[in-house]
């Protein structure tokens, strides 16, 4: 569904990616780790047009979208989530949601997946962290995607709404048949949720496979402890 | 399980007791001004009045545009200044004159919409700000065209300070007044609110901003356009003092944030009654004049910083 294909940002003298490559089949639910600075959220950037890269291409669903503008790759299924959680703070969370649709059935569904049906006359600006996380989650949905990314989508909730939330997800995934990219730092949240794991440092691709092998490899506990 | 449901337009909203307290306002102030003329026998006070109701409309389609959006646009008279040069240079037949304004109006809105494509905040505003002095520099010196600071003559037809001219001035205004007032109600008014909170997730939302700007320009531009046509006409000359962006621009800004910013009803009356002040002004010195208008700028400065850091 998804083809990265040997990208490249730099941001001056910073390499932000560096010819990395990384494919995403329909339906799975895969997870983008990494220490900070790895270039997660650049490769979100990349593949959502926030973000134009120095060399390579992203192809989805066999087209290349490299050089499409931001909407026009929402258009076509893919949504995302921001690692500092965006929503227009003066609008109701049902407004929130117009934006992304005029579908009010939507709007009513995507509430009700989410569970803040009860919430979709209130100003988003009321809503806790938790909320708010399920309020970007509902409004990917309202985009009617394809492709979701989600960044760092269980920072900084409890561990029992973190486990909520990959719950949701993994529900939506089964039941329709969503594909999802999640960069997530909360590892063992993580890997309750997503299928295959690709693991980046300094802007490339380390490592790749299920949750269980990378944790094993040489490479990715480098990456994460440092070499001694 | 989301997929069997048919796109709606959406509908237009009511919303909450906020926007009920703005219809309020919006009936009252129509029903007020309704009977003004019986109330105003002075020619000069009626006529003083019709003006200060096309600058409230004006300030309103500014709020439309450039403060609901949060591109704030230093160069809106540039708009009026199109507007009146394309209409008074070409004809001078009412009907045409009112076409050919508009017409003038959306060309300057496309015009002053472009910068925002490409610039932002602080950058947008210094760029706009340019084009009004642009115009101004280009009607001097093409003097034999514009007749500079002299001024176009205006053919007559409307008959200044009377009720028609009146009455004709508060039709337009509240047909344009209920025109913004139903587009914010519309999901096209919650995206443009939702433009100047975040842009980037607007996108995100599958939303081409570009063309939000451009046709929320276009349409202020259009009835700023009939507006300054309606305007001129009462002022009997098109010259650069429609252009000048002060003081009018400073009573824009100050009428467009004394409420809340993105309110159009509020931003007319706020228009009004600064346009109001306004003559009441040239009767005073031109030293407290300046005191006043710096005072009035200190207080936008306080506005805008205070609306940056609410975010």
């Amino acid at each position: 569904m998804l083809r990265v294909e040997s990208v490249s940002k730099r941001f001056g003298g910073v390499v932000a990616l560096d010819g990395v490559s990384v494919e995403v089949d329909k339906g799975e639910l895969m997870g983008l780790i990494g220490p900070n600075g790895s270039g997660k959220t650049t490769l979100f950037n990349v593949v959502t047009g926030h973000v134009k890269p120095d060399n390579g291409r992203v192809v989805f669903d066999g087209m290349d979208i490299t050089r499409k503008p931001v909407h026009i790759r929402v258009k076509i299924g893919i949504a995302r989530s921001f690692q500092q959680p965006k929503y227009f703070p003066s609008l109701t969370v049902r407004d929130n949601l117009r934006v992304a649709t005029r579908d009010e059935g939507l709007i009513e569904e995507a509430l009700k997946v989410v569970g803040l049906s009860g919430k979709s006359s209130v100003p988003a600006a009321k809503l806790t962290l938790h909320e708010i996380r399920r309020l970007e989650l509902a409004r990917c949905l309202a985009l009617r995607p394809k492709l979701v990314l989600l960044d760092e989508p269980m920072a900084g909730l409890a561990m029992r709404e973190a486990a909520e939330l990959g719950e949701l997800i993994k529900s939506l995934n089964s039941t329709m048949g969503l594909t999802y990219v999640i960069v997530e730092h909360r590892l063992s949240s993580l890997f309750k949720v997503v299928e295959r794991v690709v693991v980046m440092n300094a802007g490339r691709k380390i490592a790749e496979g299920t949750p269980e092998d990378v944790v094993k490899n040489p490479l990715v506990k480098q990456a994460y402890l440092g070499r001694s | 399980m989301m997929g069997g449901y048919k796109p709606k337009i959406g509908p237009l909203r009511m919303g909450g007791p906020r926007a009920l307290g703005d219809f309020a306002a919006v009936v009252v102030i129509i029903a007020v001004l309704a009977v003004v003329p019986f109330a105003v026998t002075s020619s000069y006070l009626l006529s003083a009045l019709s003006m200060a109701l096309l600058f409230g409309v004006i300030t309103a389609t500014y709020d439309f545009a450039s403060i609901r959006t949060g591109y704030i646009n230093l160069g809106y008279t540039f708009i009026m200044g199109i507007a009146g040069y394309v209409a008074f240079l070409s004809t001078s037949s009412p009907q045409l004159l009112a076409l050919l304004a508009a017409v003038g109006g959306a060309l300057g809105g496309v015009l002053m919409a472009l910068p925002g494509f490409r610039l932002r905040g602080p950058f947008y505003a210094m760029a706009t700000l340019i084009f009004p002095f642009v115009l101004i520099v280009i009607a001097r010196t093409m003097y034999d065209v514009f007749k500079g600071d002299d001024g176009v003559p205006v053919p007559f037809w409307l008959p200044v300070g009377g009720p028609y001219a009146y009455y004709l001035v508060f039709s337009f205004a509240v047909v344009s007044l209920l025109v913004l007032y139903v587009l914010i109600r519309t999901r096209f008014g919650t995206i443009l609110k939702s433009m100047s909170e975040d842009e980037i997730l607007v996108e995100s939302n599958g939303i081409n901003t570009n063309i939000i700007k451009l046709v929320s320009f276009v349409i202020a531009g259009t009835i700023a356009g009939i507006s300054t046509f309606l305007y001129v006409s009462l002022q009997g000359v098109m010259s650069t003092a429609v252009i000048e962006p002060i003081p009018l621009l400073i009573y824009m800004l100050l009428a467009c944030g004394i409420y809340k910013p993105g309110g159009v009803v509020w931003s007319f009356m706020g228009g009004i009654g600064l346009y109001m002040f306004d003559i009441y002004l040239r009767g005073a010195t031109p030293e407290l004049r300046l005191a006043i208008i710096s005072a009035m700028l200190i207080i936008i400065y306080f506005l805008i910083r205070g609306r940056h850091a609410a975010r």
